[in-house]
């Protein structure tokens, strides 16, 4: 049987042996599994500690209860250090070998352990019943609100926590907190946003509740509203304070300072607002744990506590603290206290200085500087994933036996003992030698290689065991090695089992071509292989049945299926190339004999930061299918490249038009993250391309040291020869390769043309030589919105459409693109108009009675501007003619109606008297005396009936309509005050008419004449009144 | 066919103007109509009035001959307007609107104190009258009559009547219903106004009055009441 496609682990053991938190591993799995830790780093101690391995710290721990001496030590970690690894390996260490009956020895757990449980663990340490006081204290102190309850309560203690601790006046922005905070955490949205799923006070519910591991303290995004939420606060009802204050948090300059400023109070609150919350003091806390310490004085036991997070009894931590330093040497009825705390780097900061001087030991796993772990190098690494393979491998009952027995390294169980593809196994991915207590384990390292694991572990950002772990080993084992080693798939490519990292590009990208030769459907896993496990180099070396190619052993591609002829690849010599520096290639031997001193160390020296590497990863990343970052760059090589390369000249192509045509612009590359607008040029994603931009980032930014001086420029140059026919076409005129109807130039003018008629821009009786000047000026063509009064509607329309009116400024530039010429060869900007074209299409275009061609429905993306003005044209230009053609005959027969058989002078003369007798009678009229004149009424007449004229050809009358601007506009003119006068008439003498009727039916003359007699009357009382009545 | 139409619409305008024209003047027939018989009206009113007052003895003789001469302008200004208004007719109302209004309207306000004055002056004794003999049997089945007539005259003093003649009427009515009491002896009246503004002692009345409160069943409206003797 081979050693092809082999699992030789339990895949379902994968994530049982491999718990992102330690606690969670089942014992055996942890015991066997764990790696001890050697050095680890004392930033404080009481004594000097020789030993720095985690045994040197379990025999301080163990010599210091011996000695009955109190001990308070500190570990601190990043989260991911092993915090909890190593603590949860002293508690095992140290109960197995304390006296069960003499010491009491407890860990609290991070996970699950809530206040709630890790309480209830203490008490139930606690089985007297002169501990029922306490026991009772423990209880109450239990989170028995709703959770609902519990978010108000914690809000709620948060604003007594503002009135009991108000913030110092010294505080740069206790002016603006204090004034309003009070009613701000009384405000209904306030209070909803706070509750937010991840916002704090969730947070700290869960904490109380349910042990989360999460950081519960406050963050200024606790502070940051929802515009909905923002809202809603300026326009309740609420007071103007809190309105203002919520402005402020919000506000885009300064907003940021006080969220910060706000997180940072409510987190000193915090302590205040669980204590309150929980109804439980750090006093009274304090007060449990010396009364535990007494009564197990009392019996005559000691107690070892084991804590593995303390911020797990946030709120409650400052007493737990002041109880596990309380030492028994100065109250001697407490029992001796061995305590070994975990905590967060970033809680340790706020551990007050009193508290840290009482610390015995001072332990940090964080690296002297910078973030990550100091604790793995390459060789640890690989140790450390060989225990979790090894444990993998083995089946639960061995690994459970070996544990009952005590968990002895020495008889660690090794699945690569019975497995009899050992020794070739070893061979190809290497192994490691764990040794511990004089005896020694071979494990593989199958699927992965020492090599490897190291080269992603320095990719990882944050270099810690539990991101080993997690990105690397299980991310690649659960997702792909178990199935895709089955089918022959694994590994898929360097991208797919790079876990949020770049992969590294191949040492010398130029010799990705030979990937393809060697075997062109698995150059991505071959590529995989040689970046990861090997050396990056894409050389063969090796005795025929022991070849390598990249220092990855033949055995290693038969594992994984890989198919090569290596017979083959020994003839075509893939020796090292000359120029890809052979001084750095790693020996062969490193794979599976790795003893690189530290993975942070890079692993191969072409993987320094040069200045190309991340052009080379971003172009490895864009052949196997993603992005192309930096396209910019690599635009701006290639054009600076295609301009170079081609020789213009000799194709008569002047420089200018390859500065317009070759340009950052109008070059893309399919796949690249700019996106990119107008008419583009756009390279498809190919390997050939590909190995172009590696030459092109190696050109420009490679290390001198070691550029392929040459080399770039060979692959450069003979990519473009490849090119440059398409190139050129682009650059002449943007040919679609498509079957167009007539030459791109040919469209372009025609399309121009049928335009300008509709833009009126041609005279009736237009020469070609006119027309061509006209369309090449081309004035009329822009995406400013046209208003054509007298034209027909539908003309205005259609200009102002959108695809019309969109395409038109491209129209414009390409037409003058297409027919502006150079003069001669010169290499300026001097231009003249290719007027013997430009006349061709005028001339051709008025023959063919101005009908456009029609285009393919699919073109290039170049010629789409093109496609949707023709599609536009063809489907309305014959139309809009005939709307022309209607509005002057509707204009004709208007003025026919009007004026009937009458000469224009007879019209006018009578008109005119006509509006002279109604301003006479004070009657307003709509339109003037002589406001159109008889030559104006003649010459319209003439004009329409003229337009109209059957005897005109197409191409006279489609002039004829691009011209009429004018005699349209005096036409409409005439028309209107004409119609106007007749409309204004008709009313008026129906009017009067009415009125004259009205008029003689109520005139009475009788009362006229009764007048006289009244004054009579009058006058004649009046003279009796007086007495004067002659 | 324009022209035609503006042919037509000159013709038509034309017509239209005459008649508009003869509609304004019909307008201002009306309105001088409608102006002379409210001011004929009044006139006629104040002819009526200023008759019956000039019969009265209880009116301002002197301020009535000033109202007169204020009449004579007024007659000449209407008589005036009579004579143009054929040819200025559209004018013609305004101005005799303004005669109304400026001359006719302050003589009818002075006639209309006058007025007052008289209707007072005449009512007053005819109210005295009849509250000294209201008690007695053969007026009292008049009373209500009485006063009703007393309280129209009184209210005939806030304006001019339409017809004169009706207070004048009203006037004699009066009177001849209280000519009765009138004709009494002086010293009835006598005891009659002191018998009804507080009583008479028994030491003023004598034979002939008592007779007299004794006749016709007047004897049941008296009582004899024991008073004080007055200081």
């Amino acid at each position: 049987m081979d050693f092809i496609g082999k699992v030789c682990w339990q895949p379902e053991r994968v994530d049982r042996v491999i718990n992102k938190l330690a606690l969670d591993i089942e014992d055996h799995d942890f015991m066997a599994t764990h790696i001890p830790f050697e050095q680890l780093r004392y930033v404080k101690t009481s004594q000097n500690v020789d030993d720095k391995s985690e045994r040197g710290l379990l025999a301080e721990l163990q010599r210091r209860a011996a000695k009955d001496s109190h001990c308070f030590a500190v570990i601190e970690g990043i989260p991911g250090t092993g915090k909890s690894n190593l603590i949860r390996w002293l508690h095992y260490r140290h109960q197995q070998a304390s006296d069960k009956d003499k010491e009491v020895t407890l860990l609290i757990r991070r996970e699950n352990s809530s206040l709630r449980q890790a309480l209830r663990e203490i008490i139930s340490k606690l089985d007297s019943k002169q501990f029922a006081a306490q026991r009772q204290a423990l209880e109450n102190a239990s989170i028995e609100l709703s959770k609902d309850g519990l978010q108000e309560a914690i809000i709620d203690n948060v604003r007594i926590g503002t009135i009991e601790q108000p913030l110092p006046l010294t505080s740069s922005d206790a002016q603006t907190i204090m004034p309003a905070i009070g009613d701000f955490l009384l405000d209904k949205t306030v209070r909803q946003a706070l509750k937010a799923e991840k916002g704090a006070v969730q947070r700290i519910v869960r904490k109380l509740t349910t042990g989360s591991l999460e950081d519960m303290r406050f963050t200024s995004d606790d502070f940051l509203f929802s515009a909905n939420e923002r809202t809603e606060i300026q326009q309740s009802q609420g007071y103007q304070t809190v309105k203002a204050f919520a402005r402020q948090l919000q506000n885009p300059s300064f907003g940021q300072n006080l969220r910060e400023s706000m997180a940072r109070y409510f987190n000193d609150l915090l302590p205040f607002v669980v204590s309150k919350t929980s109804s439980l003091s750090p006093d009274m806390l304090k007060d449990i744990f010396l009364d535990l310490r007494r009564e197990l004085r009392k019996e005559g036991r000691n107690l070892s506590l084991f804590i593995e997070d303390i911020t797990a009894l946030t709120g409650l931590d400052r007493g737990l603290i002041d109880a596990l330093t309380t030492r028994h040497e100065g109250d001697r009825n407490l029992c001796r206290l061995i305590s070994v705390v975990g905590v967060t780097d970033f809680y340790f900061k706020d551990i007050p200085q009193n508290m840290r001087d009482r610390m015995d030991y001072h332990i940090s796993l964080d690296k002297a500087e910078g973030r990550g772990s100091d604790l793995l190098n390459a060789d640890t690494v690989a140790d450390m994933v060989a225990r979790y393979l090894n444990a993998m491998r083995l089946n639960l009952p061995v690994i459970q036996t070996w544990h009952q027995d005590g968990s002895s390294v020495a008889d660690l169980p090794n699945a690569c003992v019975s497995c009899s593809f050992r020794q070739k196994c070893h061979a190809a991915f290497g192994k490691r030698v764990l040794s511990e207590d004089g005896t020694s384990h071979e494990i593989g390292m199958y699927p992965f290689n020492a090599n490897m694991l190291a080269t992603m572990y320095s990719l990882l950002k944050e270099k810690t065991p539990r991101n080993l772990l997690e990105t690397i080993v299980i991310f690649i084992l659960n997702s792909y090695a178990s199935e895709g080693i089955l089918k022959g798939e694994f590994p898929e490519s360097a991208r797919v089992i790079s876990n949020g990292f770049q992969p590294p590009a191949l040492r010398n990208p130029n010799q990705r071509g030979r990937l393809r030769e060697i075997n062109a459907t698995e150059q991505e896993r071959i590529n995989a292989l040689l970046v990861y496990w090997g050396n990056g180099l894409v050389e063969q070396d090796g005795a025929i049945g022991e070849e390598r190619l990249g220092a990855v052993p033949r055995a290693v591609f038969d594992a994984f299926q890989i198919k090569i002829d290596w017979h083959k690849l020994a003839n075509t010599a893939l020796a090292p190339v000359a120029d890809s520096t052979a001084a750095i290639a790693q020996p062969q031997n490193q794979v599976v004999e790795v003893s690189v001193p530290s993975v942070v160390e890079p692993v191969r020296e072409l993987e320094e930061d040069t200045p190309d590497r991340p052009y080379l990863q971003a172009v490895e990343q864009w052949r196997s299918g993603g992005t192309l970052e930096d396209d910019r760059e690599f635009r701006n090589w290639l054009v600076g490249s295609i301009r170079d390369y081609i020789d213009w000249q000799a194709h008569d192509i002047p420089y200018s038009l390859i500065k317009s045509r070759i340009t950052i612009q109008s070059l893309g590359i399919l796949g690249q993250k700019t996106k990119m607008q107008g008419i583009v040029f756009a390279f498809e994603r190919t390997d050939a391309l590909a190995d172009v931009l590696v030459a092109l980032a190696q050109k420009h930014k490679g290390n001198t040291r070691l550029s392929t001086f040459g080399t770039s420029d060979v692959i450069i140059t003979g990519w473009i020869r490849q090119q440059e026919a398409q190139i050129l076409n682009f650059v002449r005129q943007p040919q679609a390769g498509t079957d167009a109807p007539e030459s791109y130039n040919a469209l372009l003018f025609k399309a121009a043309m049928a335009l300008a008629v509709l833009h009126g821009a041609f005279e009736a009786d237009a020469e070609p030589a006119s027309i061509m000047q006209t369309v090449m000026l081309g004035n009329f063509l822009s995406d400013t919105p046209v208003a054509l009064d007298s034209r027909p509607a539908s003309w205005t329309k259609f200009l102002n459409n959108r695809r019309i009116a969109q395409n038109s400024p491209t129209l414009k530039t390409e037409l003058h693109r297409a027919f502006n010429k150079y003069q001669g060869s010169a290499w300026d900007s001097i231009k003249f108009i290719d007027a013997q074209a430009a006349l061709i299409s005028v001339q051709e275009f008025q023959q063919q009675n101005w009908i456009l061609p029609e285009m393919p429905d699919k073109v290039a993306s170049d010629w789409e501007f093109l496609r949707e003005i023709y599609q536009e044209l063809r489907e309305s230009f014959d139309n809009l003619r005939k709307d022309q053609f209607n509005v002057i005959s509707d204009y004709q027969a208007r003025l026919e109606q009007v004026i009937g058989e009458s000469d224009a002078s007879e019209v006018l003369q009578a008109v005119n008297a006509a509006i002279r007798s109604y301003k006479n009678s004070g009657i307003s009229v709509p339109v003037a005396e002589h406001d159109v004149s008889v030559e104006k009424l003649r010459q319209t007449s003439r004009s329409l009936k003229a337009l109209l004229n059957p005897r005109r050809s197409d191409n006279e009358q489609i002039l004829a309509f691009s011209g009429c601007l004018e005699s349209l506009k005096q036409s409409h003119d005439v028309l209107v005050y004409l119609e106007k006068f007749v409309n204004f008439t008709r009313n008026q003498q129906a009017e009067q008419a009415q009125e004259i009727n009205d008029m003689e039916s109520g005139q009475g003359a009788a009362s006229y004449l009764e007048i006289g007699s009244r004054f009579d009357a009058i006058v004649d009382l009046l003279g009796t009144i007086s007495g004067d009545e002659a | 066919m324009i022209t035609k139409l503006a042919l037509e619409a000159q013709t038509t305008n034309e017509k239209w103007n005459q008649f508009k024209q003869a509609e304004r003047n019909t307008k201002a027939v009306e309105q001088l109509t409608t102006s002379l018989d409210t001011i004929h009206s009044d006139v006629q009113q104040l002819e009526g009035v200023y008759q019956l007052l000039t019969q009265s003895d209880k009116v301002d003789k002197q301020r009535l001959a000033e109202i007169r001469t204020k009449i004579k302008p007024l007659r000449d200004s209407f008589r005036n307007l009579r004579s143009e208004y054929t040819e200025n007719l559209t004018q013609i109302p305004q101005k005799v609107q303004a005669n109304h209004n400026l001359q006719l309207r302050p003589i009818k306000n002075e006639v209309q104190q006058v007025w007052r004055a008289y209707i007072l002056a005449e009512r007053k004794p005819l109210l005295e009258l009849y509250n000294m003999v209201k008690l007695l049997p053969e007026i009292k089945a008049r009373s209500a009559k009485i006063e009703h007539e007393l309280q129209k005259l009184d209210e005939y003093k806030q304006s001019l009547p339409k017809n004169a003649n009706e207070v004048h009427s009203l006037i004699t009515s009066l009177q001849q219903q209280l000519a009765s009491a009138e004709s009494l002896p002086p010293k009835i009246q006598a005891f009659l106004r002191q018998a009804a503004s507080g009583g008479i002692t028994l030491a003023a009345v004598d034979d002939e009055i008592l007779a007299w409160c004794r006749q016709d069943n007047r004897a049941e409206i008296f009582r004899i009441i024991v008073a004080e003797r007055a200081e």
